[in-house]
C-alpha cells in the first residue's frame, strides 16, 4: 500500500493541513477530555458504557430480533442486508418503487462504506449531502477526512472559491456568509426532496427507535420533510434499553464534540402517524452486516464492534494529527480505522494501517466506550508477523520472521549464544 | 412482511448466532437476557414527583446557566401574558429571512393557545398560523412554516443539565414548527423541568400516561439553535434550522 506512505508524506508537507489538524485536536481532543470530567458519574462512566456495549454485542441476535419486531410494530419496514451490494440494491429498489427523483442525505459513514451515492446517481437520482462539511466535500468531489468534521482539510479560501464556482455567488471567505449561502442552497434541496437517507447513531431494541444526532439540523430536515425516510445502520449499532441510551448518548456527545448533548437528537420510531402534519409516510430501516459477523466471530476483535463512531480517537491520535484522514485510504480513518479497515477490507491489503499507529494508548483513554484499540493493533501486527489462516493473512515478511526465529533459537541456549557472540566479534570487530 | 424478508432475517440472525457460538435455535428472549431496570426508574419517578419549589428554582438556574453556553436564551416570566408580550417584541425587532413579510407559526396546544398570539400581534399586522384540524390542511401549513420568522412550540419536558427541550410529535404539534422558521421560541411551565436525560427516559418509559403514548413517531431533543463549525472550526449559528432560540419558562 504505497499510497499510505505517499499520502502521509503529502499531508505532512502541507502546512495548512498541519495547522488545521493541530487546531482540531486542540479544540475537540481537549474538549472531550474536559467533558468526561463533568459527567455526574465521573469519567469512569466510560467503563460502564464498555460493559453495556459488550453485553449488547454478545447478545446481538436477541437485540436485532427484538429491534426488528418493534420497528415493524411501529409501522416501519426492516431490511437485513448481508453485504454492501444488497444494501445498495435495497435502496435502489425503494427509490425505483416510489419514483424518487431527489435524495437528501444526512451525514453517514455507513453509506460511504457501501458506496451508495454513486449507485443512486447512476440511476439518474439527484443525491445531495446536507451536512455542511459533507456538502463541501461533495461539491469538491472528494472524500471525508474525518468522521465528524469531514472538510477539516479545506481552508476558507478554498471553500469560498468552490462556492463561487459551484453556486454561482460572488467570492468571499467569511465562514458565516459561506454557511448561510449553503443554508439557502440546501433549503431548496430539502423542500424538493422525495427521499431522505440517514445513518443511525444508535438503535434501541426495547422501543424500536433509532437515535440520530446532529448540530446543524440537517438530519431533522431529512427525516421530517421528504415522504420517504431510509435509515441505514451497521448491525452492531443497537443497544438494549433506554437506560443504555442515556449513558451512551451523553458519552457520544462528549466524545464527538465535547458537548453535554448534541444540538439535536431525533428519536425516530416509525413513519408519520394518522393526523400528523409532517414526517415521512414510509420508513425503512436497513441493517447491514458487510463483514461485521466475521469480526463478531473472532473474540480478539469483537470489542471493536462496541465503537459508536464518534471520532474521539482521531482527535487525540499523534499519527492522525500528522497524516490526516486521507492517508488511511478508506472510509474509516484514525485509530478506529486502523483496526476496522483491515478487518473489513483485508489485513494484508491494509497492513500499513496496522503498522502506522504508535500504540501510545491515547485513543483508548479518549474513547467514550473505552475500547482497547492498541491491544487489537498488536493482535493485527502479530497476525501479520505469524500469518493467520482464519483471516487468510500471509506473513508480512517471511525473511524477517526467519531472522527472528534464528535469533530466538540462539538466545535460548548459553553455548549457542556465546558461539554467536564470538562469531559476531569476528565479523564486526 | 413478505416471505423473502423473513427468510433474509432468519439467515442473517443465524449467521450472528453462529458467530456468537450460540446453538441454532437458542430460544433466548430479550427479557431473559436484559434484566429490567424498573427499580431504578421508579426511584427517579419519585424524585421527579417530590421536587420542592426550591429544587425547581435550582433546576431553572441550572437551565439558564447551561443555556447561556449554547447561545440559548432562557427567560423566566411570571405569566403567559408576559411571554406573549416578549414574543411580540421579538417579532418587532427581528427581520424576516425567508419572505418579505413577517409571520409566525405555532403549535395547537393549550399553553400556546393561552398566549393569544394572534391578538398580541394584530397591531403589527403579523399573522399567526396554527395547524388546522383537517389532515388536508397540512400542505398549506408547511408552506406557512417555510416562510415564517418565528415558530412557537411548547415541549413535553426540558432537561436542565444539558439545556435540552424534549418535544414529542402529535397532531397539531408538528416538528417543522421548531425547524423551518428562522427563530424557535418555546414556552413551557416551570414544573416541566427535569434534571437529567435519565429522568426524561424514566418518564417516557414508566410514567403511566407517557408510557401509553410511548415516544411517538419522533421525539426530538433540542439543545440550542442550529449550529455548525465545519468551515475552519468557526462556530456559526443557523446552519439549517433556527439561527436563534428562546425558551420562556412560566412560574408554576
Amino acid at each position: 500500500m504505497q499510497s499510505y506512505i505517499d499520502e502521509a508524506r503529502k499531508a505532512i508537507s502541507n502546512p495548512v493541513l498541519q495547522g488545521a489538524l493541530a487546531n482540531l485536536q486542540d479544540r475537540l481532543g481537549k474538549g472531550a477530555a474536559a467533558a468526561y470530567l463533568n459527567l455526574a458519574e465521573g469519567p469512569d462512566l466510560r467503563l460502564k458504557a464498555h460493559e453495556l456495549r459488550m453485553q449488547s454485542i454478545n447478545n446481538l441476535d436477541v437485540l436485532l430480533e427484538t429491534l426488528a419486531a418493534q420497528v415493524a410494530k411501529n409501522g416501519g419496514r426492516v431490511i437485513f442486508a448481508e453485504d454492501a451490494a444488497s444494501a445498495v440494491a435495497a435502496c435502489r429498489d425503494i427509490a425505483r418503487k416510489h419514483g424518487v427523483c431527489a435524495v437528501v442525505k444526512g451525514k453517514s459513514m455507513v453509506t460511504e462504506e457501501i458506496g451508495l451515492n454513486a449507485a443512486l446517481i447512476a440511476d439518474g437520482i439527484e443525491v445531495t449531502e446536507t451536512d455542511l462539511g459533507e456538502y463541501i466535500i461533495q461539491l469538491a468531489a472528494e472524500h471525508p477526512s474525518h468522521i465528524i468534521a469531514p472538510a477539516i482539510h479545506k481552508t476558507r479560501a478554498e471553500i469560498g472559491a468552490l462556492f463561487a464556482e459551484k453556486l454561482g455567488i460572488a467570492y468571499n471567505d467569511d465562514p458565516p456568509t459561506l454557511t448561510w449561502e449553503a443554508r439557502k442552497a440546501l433549503r431548496e434541496k430539502f423542500l424538493a426532496a422525495d427521499m431522505g437517507i440517514t445513518g443511525c447513531n444508535l438503535a434501541c431494541a426495547e422501543t424500536g427507535h433509532i437515535a440520530i444526532l446532529s448540530n446543524e439540523g440537517n438530519i431533522r430536515m431529512a427525516t421530517t420533510l421528504p415522504n420517504i425516510h431510509v435509515a441505514i445502520m451497521g448491525m452492531e449499532r443497537v443497544s438494549a434499553t433506554m437506560e443504555d441510551h442515556d449513558v451512551l448518548l451523553r458519552l457520544l456527545s462528549r466524545g464527538a464534540a465535547g458537548q453535554k448533548m448534541a444540538g439535536y437528537v431525533s428519536h425516530i420510531s416509525g413513519p408519520r402517524q394518522p393526523g400528523h402534519e409532517d414526517g415521512p409516510e414510509t420508513y425503512y430501516l436497513i441493517i447491514l452486516d458487510n463483514g461485521r459477523s466475521r469480526i463478531l466471530a473472532d473474540k480478539r476483535f469483537r470489542e471493536i464492534l462496541c465503537c459508536i463512531r464518534c471520532g474521539a480517537c482521531l482527535n487525540v491520535c499523534p499519527v492522525y494529527a500528522k497524516i490526516g484522514g486521507h492517508a488511511y485510504g478508506a472510509t474509516y480513518c484514525g485509530p478506529v480505522g486502523a483496526v476496522v479497515t483491515p478487518l473489513l477490507a483485508g489485513i494484508n491489503r491494509s497492513r500499513d494501517l496496522c503498522l502506522g499507529e504508535t500504540l501510545c494508548g491515547a485513543c483508548r483513554e479518549a474513547c467514550p466506550v473505552h475500547i482497547d484499540i492498541p491491544r487489537m493493533l498488536l493482535e493485527l501486527r502479530s497476525m501479520l508477523a505469524d500469518g493467520d489462516a482464519s483471516w487468510q493473512v500471509r506473513r508480512n515478511s517471511p525473511l524477517e520472521k526467519a531472522g527472528w526465529m534464528i535469533w530466538s533459537w540462539i538466545m535460548q541456549d548459553r553455548r549457542r549464544y556465546e558461539l554467536g557472540a564470538r562469531l559476531m566479534k569476528r565479523i564486526f570487530p | 412482511m413478505n416471505l423473502e424478508c423473513i427468510s433474509n432475517q432468519t439467515h442473517f440472525l443465524q449467521k450472528i448466532r453462529t458467530a456468537l457460538g450460540q446453538p441454532a435455535a437458542a430460544g433466548r428472549n430479550f427479557h431473559d437476557v436484559f434484566s429490567d431496570a424498573r427499580s431504578g426508574s421508579s426511584c427517579l419517578l419519585n424524585r421527579i414527583n417530590n421536587r420542592s419549589t426550591l429544587d425547581r428554582k435550582l433546576l431553572l438556574d441550572r437551565l439558564i446557566q447551561e443555556g447561556r453556553l449554547l447561545n440559548l436564551k432562557v427567560i423566566s416570566v411570571p405569566t403567559a401574558a408576559d411571554a406573549a408580550r416578549a414574543i411580540a417584541e421579538l417579532a418587532r425587532e427581528r427581520a424576516p429571512e425567508w419572505s418579505d413579510a413577517k409571520s409566525l407559526v405555532a403549535w395547537r396546544h393549550p399553553l400556546i393557545d393561552s398566549l393569544n398570539l394572534p391578538e398580541r400581534l394584530k397591531d403589527q399586522d403579523i399573522p399567526v398560523h396554527v395547524p388546522g384540524p383537517e389532515p388536508a390542511d397540512a400542505g398549506l401549513f408547511r408552506l406557512r412554516a417555510q416562510t415564517a420568522l418565528i415558530g412557537v412550540t411548547s415541549a413535553d419536558y426540558c432537561i436542565a443539565e444539558s439545556a435540552s427541550l424534549v418535544l414529542k410529535t402529535r397532531p397539531g404539534q408538528p416538528r417543522m414548527v421548531s425547524l423551518l422558521p428562522s427563530i424557535h421560541v418555546a414556552v413551557i411551565s416551570e414544573d416541566q423541568l427535569l434534571e437529567s436525560l435519565a429522568e426524561c427516559y424514566a418518564l417516557v418509559k414508566r410514567d403511566p400516561d407517557a408510557e401509553k403514548e410511548g415516544l411517538t413517531c419522533c421525539m426530538t431533543l433540542i439543545s440550542g439553535p442550529s449550529k455548525t463549525a465545519d468551515i475552519e472550526a468557526v462556530m456559526v449559528h443557523g446552519a439549517h434550522g433556527p439561527r436563534e432560540m428562546v425558551i420562556y419558562v412560566l412560574a408554576a
